[in-house]
């Protein structure tokens, strides 16, 4: 039976988010394939020949097409599908052309986003078992599968917190960061909170502030730059203002600079880079710098959210703060963060036991920021790392469960993985 | 849910002499300077410490991004007031597109001597921050210490942008400020 | 996109990936291809400057019969390595080499994704070789999936090559069906000539298999999930300048079917989705809002009262 058959193929694991798709088979560290996910398709209405419905690209091949009478389409928005239709057609080619699988041959892994309903759950599930006709099918939860990614680090082997299924997921990419609580495996879907700062706005800040005062840079290329300096020479400072101090005590250790050669011009051109390299990242810990819309740092909302959740969660959600995404990959984010919010849980504390005289002594509460060499891609790797446990094929939701039950099957996908402390 | 909290603390960079008892003038602490320009300002003869003029420049570049800023004492209200003033000499020096130290000195100078705004004057753009003077006395002394810091911290300023020569152009590190505004004031557009 | 690529893209951008990279580093990549090949891309033994190519596939052991060794020996001459444990064959790319000249590394780059090809190309090779000197040779089974044959024979003086294809699910077998006797039709179409002509039999076995041992079932029942294509091919499919595209498209056809007929369970279910959105809209537009009085507020939250 090619359904016992698809246990020995390596699992699909495909996480699609709102600017890009990770997919790629399990085992592997990292994922195969990141293409954006956008689609781009001719105006259907145009001809009926009866295949136009095959006409269209994905990833990068649609951003390159994206002439004429073709469309760009962005399927999914704030993390969830909003357009079934081309994710449908989307899947097709991640499953046909990219990933080059018969879907009948594998058991897949899905993402989807905390508070996901459950509806789209049971479409996403139709979709699979219906067109693609898959072995099996298991939908997890992001955050949850960046927890699962955060085992094997070091700091987390050390703390003895591998296998654990609690803690604090700040989960920052492109467009938004997310802080989630996660608890036992369940995400405490009332105190999500979502900072409107990521790494749009980290660049966007750096073009602004290198602009103001590198007159050479062609403008054409000015995003590219501002692109490079914030993944190549941005970090993150102990201390603004003495930042500032060392640059001008030391310039020759501090200031950069960053050339290319202007292929329309045919002239090479020159940048410094000075100050943007620790400013960038330094807006997740002062928002106001970039905009007044928003102004409270991160390691604040991370105490706020863990304040908001239930009495019993906190310590072990202050125990385990996961980070994953690539705007969390700038140096000492980590130790940053972990000094700012240890340093406000320490105030409360302190406040406490003022307010009590003296009397009542709390537990020290520990906090610990666990970084990763996966954090970029961590999501997909964790759900790469569950999908080679052999219990994965227990819980997954197969076939001919969803032809005896029906999608209702895939509103809820059962825990598993956890509990297994090192 | 998008975040509504508003942040719990200031995080912008404060005088430490705050604490300092001294001559009030304006809600303005009328603190010791290591100078040689005439004054009220008491002098500071260490050397090694920094007065408020030195703090203005270790923060202003820091201070100049943030967009609140709590007054906690008479020795912040100076830190202010002197911090928009840099940038207004930055602004100043920008506008006369100065090509070395030697014009740049004659620029702040010049504008050292101009006519001032003082608290209580309906162009002060400050007034929120300052209250303002209560009689003649107060006036001159107020007027005479920001005359006196004006100086100082210009010649102070060129030291710092005209770090790689007095022949060579200003700094661009510093001249880049002059487009952030403290505290969205300046005394000049 | 219609038809499926003949090369392995996750091999070719990992490969691209590597030779161009600034610094060679460790490599582990492991995928899977279609019809349950698997692969892997490795650097050994901290040479992190050899990129050790394998797959494996699950028929090896009947290619190796019909010279699958030779045949890849003679498209990849000196890069095959010693068979790594597991797969069914090996290929060493060395990508300082390949980083320094530009066409060695264009001939990896065209070569090594086309790894499963080479692999499954040996039966086809011998069949087309010895009927182009009208020789008689034993049917040929090549058993690619695990339920589902390849089978390469001579027919009355032409050669076929027949599918025989598993539809797991009962609504793909009324799919295929309909699918595939257009193909068979489509080469009434004058300018389709060329085109090998196709034969297509559900839950029947052929009158090509009635001599052969095949592992489809012989029942009724088990046999109303199969189907069996078969292809009769030309001599001008068959030489030289047309072999490996020939046998690219045979190869890729079991999946290219199924492919299809996913894409148009797709299709209609965007035009279910459209007819549903519309009979929505139908419905709201229809509803009868009369009864219903609407509060009315002002922007301070006073409401109307009717007195």
């Amino acid at each position: 039976m090619s359904r016992n058959n698809a246990r020995s193929n390596p699992v699909v694991v495909i996480d699609n988010g709102t600017g890009f798709t990770k997919m790629g088979y399990a085992g592997n560290l990292e994922p195969n394939y990141i293409v954006p996910t956008t689609l781009c398709a001719a105006d259907s209405k145009s001809t009926d020949k009866g295949i136009e419905d095959l006409d269209f690209h994905i990833g990068f091949e649609a951003l390159n097409k994206a002439v004429g009478n073709y469309q760009i389409n962005y399927p999914m928005k704030h993390g969830l599908v909003d357009n079934w239709n081309n994710m449908e057609r989307y899947w097709e080619q991640c499953l046909f052309k990219y990933l080059r699988c018969e879907p009948e041959d594998h058991y897949v892994l899905l993402t989807e986003p905390p508070l996901n309903p459950p509806e789209n759950r049971e479409y996403t599930a139709e979709i699979m078992f219906e067109t693609f006709n898959v072995s099996g099918l298991y939908i997890a939860v992001q955050a949850v599968l960046a927890l699962a990614a955060s085992w094997n680090s070091k700091k987390a082997l050390e703390l003895k917190l591998g296998g654990t299924m609690s803690g604090t997921v700040i989960d920052s990419g492109d467009g938004v960061t997310h802080v989630i609580p996660v608890s036992d495996g369940y995400v405490i879907g009332s105190s999500i909170k979502h900072i409107p700062l990521a790494g749009r706005d980290i660049t966007q800040f750096i073009q602004n502030f290198v602009r103001e005062r590198e007159k050479n840079i062609p403008p054409e290329e000015s995003l590219l730059v501002a692109q490079r300096i914030k993944e190549k020479y941005c970090y993150v400072c102990a201390d603004p203002a003495k930042e500032f101090g060392k640059y001008d005590q030391d310039p020759k250790k501090y200031l950069k600079s960053y050339g290319q050669h202007n292929k329309r011009t045919g002239k090479d051109w020159k940048v410094d880079i000075a100050y943007e390299q620790f400013l960038g990242p330094e807006l997740f810990f002062n928002p106001e710098i970039f905009s007044p819309d928003f102004t409270v740092p991160l390691p604040d909302v991370v105490d706020s959210v863990i304040q908001s959740c239930p009495i019993d969660a906190r310590r072990s959600l202050y125990r385990n703060i996961v980070l994953s995404g690539g705007s969390t990959m700038f140096s000492h984010f980590g130790r940053r963060l972990n000094r700012d919010i240890k340093s406000k849980v320490d105030q409360r504390l302190d406040k406490s036991m003022q307010l009590s005289k003296d009397k009542v002594r709390p537990k020290e509460i520990e906090v610990n920021v666990i970084t990763h060499p996966t954090q970029r891609y961590a999501v997909w790797f964790g759900g790469s790392m569950l999908a080679t446990m052999p219990e994965f094929f227990k819980v997954c939701h197969t076939k001919a469960e969803y032809d005896e039950i029906g999608p209702s099957i895939a509103r809820h996908s059962r825990i598993f993985g956890g509990g297994v402390a090192n | 849910m998008v975040c509504f909290l508003s942040r719990m603390y200031q995080p912008a960079y404060h005088s430490s002499f705050n604490n300092l008892e001294t001559k009030k003038a304006c809600g303005c602490f009328i603190l010791p300077l290591k100078t040689k320009v005439k004054g009220p300002a008491p002098s500071e003869n260490n050397a090694e410490q920094d007065d408020v003029i030195d703090e203005v420049l270790k923060y202003f570049k820091a201070n100049v991004l943030f967009r609140k800023f709590q007054i906690e004492d008479g020795a912040d209200r100076v830190l202010i007031y002197l911090t928009v003033y840099v940038h207004q000499c930055l602004l100043r020096l920008e506008r006369k597109n100065v090509q070395n130290r030697g014009e740049a000195d004659k620029v702040l100078f010049s504008l050292a001597q101009e006519r001032f705004a003082l608290p209580g004057e309906s162009d002060f753009v400050l007034g929120g921050f300052f209250p303002k003077p209560e009689n003649a006395t107060e006036k001159s002394l107020i007027e005479g210490f920001l005359k006196q810091a004006r100086e100082e911290t210009g010649l102070r300023l060129l030291d710092k942008i005209f770090v790689d020569g007095p022949t060579q152009p200003p700094s661009k590190y510093w001249m880049q400020f002059a487009r952030h505004k403290f505290l969205n004031k300046a005394f000049e557009n | 996109m219609i038809f499926l690529e003949a090369e392995n893209q996750i091999i070719r951008e990992t490969l691209e990936k590597r030779i161009t990279a600034e610094k060679f580093e460790l490599c582990d990549v492991s995928g899977a291809d279609f019809d349950g090949a698997t692969f892997r891309l490795v650097t050994v033994d901290d040479k992190k400057s050899e990129l050790l190519v394998s797959m494996k596939l699950n028929c090896d052991e009947q290619l190796k019969k019909y010279g699958m060794d030779d045949v890849v020996k003679k498209a990849y001459g000196s890069w095959v390595a010693p068979t790594q444990e597991g797969f069914s064959v090996t290929i060493k790319v060395d990508l300082e080499a390949a980083s320094l000249d530009e066409k060695l590394k264009e001939e990896y780059l065209t070569k090594v994704p086309l790894i499963k090809r080479y692999l499954m190309m040996s039966p086809f090779a011998t069949a087309f070789d010895k009927f182009a000197a009208s020789e008689n040779f034993e049917p040929i089974t090549i058993p690619y999936r695990p339920e589902e044959n390849i089978y390469i024979l001579t027919f009355e003086k032409s050669l076929t090559v027949m599918f025989s294809i598993k539809f797991s699910d009962p609504d793909d077998v009324v799919l295929a069906r309909i699918f595939l006797s257009e193909f068979k039709d489509a080469r009434r179409d004058r300018a389709l000539g060329n085109a090998p002509s196709v034969n297509f039999t559900h839950a029947a076995k052929p009158l090509e298999l009635k001599n052969i041992k095949s592992s489809e079932p012989d029942d009724p029942k088990g046999l109303s999930e199969f189907g069996f294509v078969s292809l009769t091919l030309f001599t001008s499919h068959m030489n030289e300048k047309n072999r490996e595209g020939t046998i690219d498209k045979l190869l890729t056809f079991r999946n290219y079917l199924h492919y299809h007929l996913k894409c148009t369970k797709a299709y209609m279910h965007i035009r279910m989705r459209d007819r549903f959105a519309k009979l929505l809209e139908n419905l709201e537009a229809s509803k009868d809002n009369s009864g219903i009085v609407k509060e009315r507020k002002t922007a301070t939250g006073r409401r109307f009262v009717e007195k």
